[in-house]
């Protein structure tokens, strides 16, 4: 479990960045962070997996301050699955997705035959056992997000961090990406913690959203709680409407 | 070994063929040079140093000559590709050679001091040696903004070291006087003419430990070629780890430049040649990449010692083949790394 208290954050000290953020991140839930760009939404994920340095407030990995931690500790908890990824060299999928063993690799080792088999375990529950030998810089977007998703994955820790996992891909892969995060949560109790532009997604996949605005969490609750048109207005700083279909609220701005 | 991938089962053919010309290409090149030894001279030669040490000709030829200047050319071929597969992967650059850090220009300058005011006291190599790590550890100190130093800081500063080593060798140039400035130019094109068991010890040990542990760690180049904050994400305690395989390849870069001169593009080629044989994972690039540097190396050395007469500086002719082999190559690779 991940606990943020009073959470405060600045890159300069006169503009405060992120101020008095308070959350709780369980196992077996999505809980998606909403918010227009620059709300502050990518900074926090960033902070509470220690890239960056909270200015005040605590950061609890079951209930270890987070800066008592070191990097092998906090990734042992914390798998990250960033935004845009680009490698400079053509590595094999199994090399890529074995970079998620490196907090249980001893400093002179190299991945051993088990972590092997833990790499090739994910990339089949994933259905992409098929990437296994292709070379990373040779897949598409979706494809490389899927497998960024194993890597992290492969490190089995308990919470998964996944900054905008949907953006930039296609339909399918969206789909994908989105039944991968609930089956994680579902079926093997991991806690998920993601951005998301997408108001509707998020609405279709998480339990609990927060919903951010100038650094601030403005509300937190159930999509059904918090994606209501005024909150969402007052956010965003446009206007929206909510259509019910089929007895589920769908929301599109007006323009 | 532990990953029985299809993909690694191909690369067994080359991994044998390049580990049969380590072996074969340092025996033929016992035959190569001014003096021709012919085969069963050789052979001779070896056999007969086990029952009497009568010291003739041949044997002078074999192991006082050519022996020390074979085991030196792959000694060198070996740290500078191993340092150059280093620095591309944790510069994630894989335009940048072991140079990229001021290194050869701090190397040179050493150099030219050494040669112009104790050229007749002191051997060049622990001058040369100094300023080679001096000047990396200049431009990483420099580099470093909030206790971070970033791939674009850290090449522009080695840019600076090299602008202000490059200077200061241009000022002892002008100064000195011409015999000994002839010593320093000598120098700069990288010659293993003068290759002699001292040589080898002088380098051998810090080869030797620096690239154990830079194979040691091969691993993670893996990791730290994802960038500073991912491979931070992925539990790396990337600053330290960075220092570590900076000083490893900066140092025995430095004590074979020392020894002998700028060697050009054998380090920025052939992590290239390596990947392209062998694929980018270091667990099997990095060493592999130091066997193949060995080869080339000693390759390059023999064309040299092949064309007597006029023996060139082999820095020059690593130069000549090199670069238009590499323009060849990023031709033929373009979009095999972005």
């Amino acid at each position: 479990m991940i606990e943020v208290k009073g959470l405060c954050f600045s890159y300069e000290p006169s503009k405060q960045v992120l101020k008095d953020i308070n959350l709780k991140i369980r196992g077996a839930e999505v809980v998606s962070l909403l918010g227009p760009n620059g709300s502050g939404k990518t900074t926090l994920l960033k902070c509470i997996n220690g890239l960056l340095k909270a200015t005040s407030g605590d950061i609890l990995i079951n209930g270890l301050d987070l800066r008592r931690l070191k990097r092998k500790e906090i990734a042992r908890h914390i798998a990250y699955v960033p935004q845009e990824h680009k490698t400079t060299f053509p590595y094999r999928v199994l090399d890529v997705v074995l970079l998620g063993r490196a907090p249980y690799i001893g400093l002179f080792s190299s991945p051993r035959s088990s972590d092997i088999d833990s790499a090739y375990d994910v990339l089949h529950s994933m259905g992409i056992d098929h990437f296994a030998d292709r070379l990373y810089t040779h897949l598409s977007g979706g494809e490389r997000k899927l497998v960024l998703i194993a890597r992290a994955l492969c490190s089995g820790a308990p919470t998964l961090i996944l900054d905008e996992p949907t953006s930039n891909l296609d339909l399918r892969h969206q789909r994908d990406v989105l039944r991968i995060i609930k089956t994680i949560s579902k079926s093997k109790g991991q806690g998920v913690l993601m951005t998301i532009h997408d108001l509707n997604l998020a609405m279709r996949v998480s339990d609990r959203v927060l919903l951010m605005k100038d650094g601030i969490i403005v509300k937190k609750g159930t999509p059904s709680e918090v994606l209501v048109k005024e909150q969402i207005e007052y956010a965003y700083g446009c206007e929206v409407s909510i259509f019910n279909i089929d007895g589920r609220g769908i929301i599109g701005l007006s323009l | 070994m532990d990953s029985p991938t299809v993909a690694r089962d191909n690369k067994r053919p080359i991994i044998i063929s390049i580990s049969i010309l380590f072996i074969i290409t340092p025996v033929l090149s016992l035959f190569i040079g001014a003096y021709s030894l012919s085969p069963s001279q050789v052979i001779t030669v070896i056999f007969e140093s086990f029952n009497s040490p009568t010291l003739y000709n041949e044997s002078i030829i074999l192991f006082e000559i050519r022996i020390p200047r074979i085991i030196l050319a792959m000694l060198v071929g070996f740290s500078v590709s191993v340092s150059s597969a280093t620095f591309q992967a944790i510069f994630r650059n894989p335009l940048v050679s072991e140079y990229i850090l001021g290194l050869s220009s701090g190397a040179a300058f050493g150099a030219s001091l050494s040669i112009a005011f104790f050229g007749d006291t002191m051997p060049i190599q622990p001058l040369a040696f100094l300023f080679g790590v001096i000047a990396v550890f200049l431009s990483y100190m420099m580099s470093r903004v909030r206790g971070e130093s970033t791939v674009l800081s850290l090449v522009l500063s080695g840019i600076i070291t090299t602008a202000i080593f490059t200077a200061g060798n241009y000022i002892i140039r002008y100064m000195v006087e011409p015999e000994r400035l002839q010593g320093i130019v000598v120098w700069l094109m990288g010659s293993l003419s003068s290759a002699s068991w001292q040589d080898i010890r002088c380098s051998l040990p810090i080869v030797f430990v620096g690239s154990l542990f830079l194979i040691l760690l091969r691993w993670r180049l893996n990791v730290l070629s994802m960038g500073d904050e991912e491979a931070k994400a992925l539990g790396i305690d990337v600053g330290r780890l960075k220092i570590v395989f900076i000083t490893l390849a900066s140092l025995i870069t430095a004590s074979a430049v020392s020894v002998v001169g700028i060697i050009g593009w054998i380090g920025l080629m052939v992590p290239h040649i390596t990947r392209m044989l062998l694929g980018s994972d270091n667990r099997l690039t990095l060493p592999m990449s130091g066997i193949v540097g060995a080869i080339l190396m000693l390759l390059a050395d023999d064309v040299v010692r092949l064309s007597s007469g006029v023996e060139l500086p082999v820095g020059v002719l690593t130069t000549l083949i090199g670069a238009p082999f590499f323009a060849y190559l990023i031709r033929k690779t373009r979009g095999g790394w972005e």
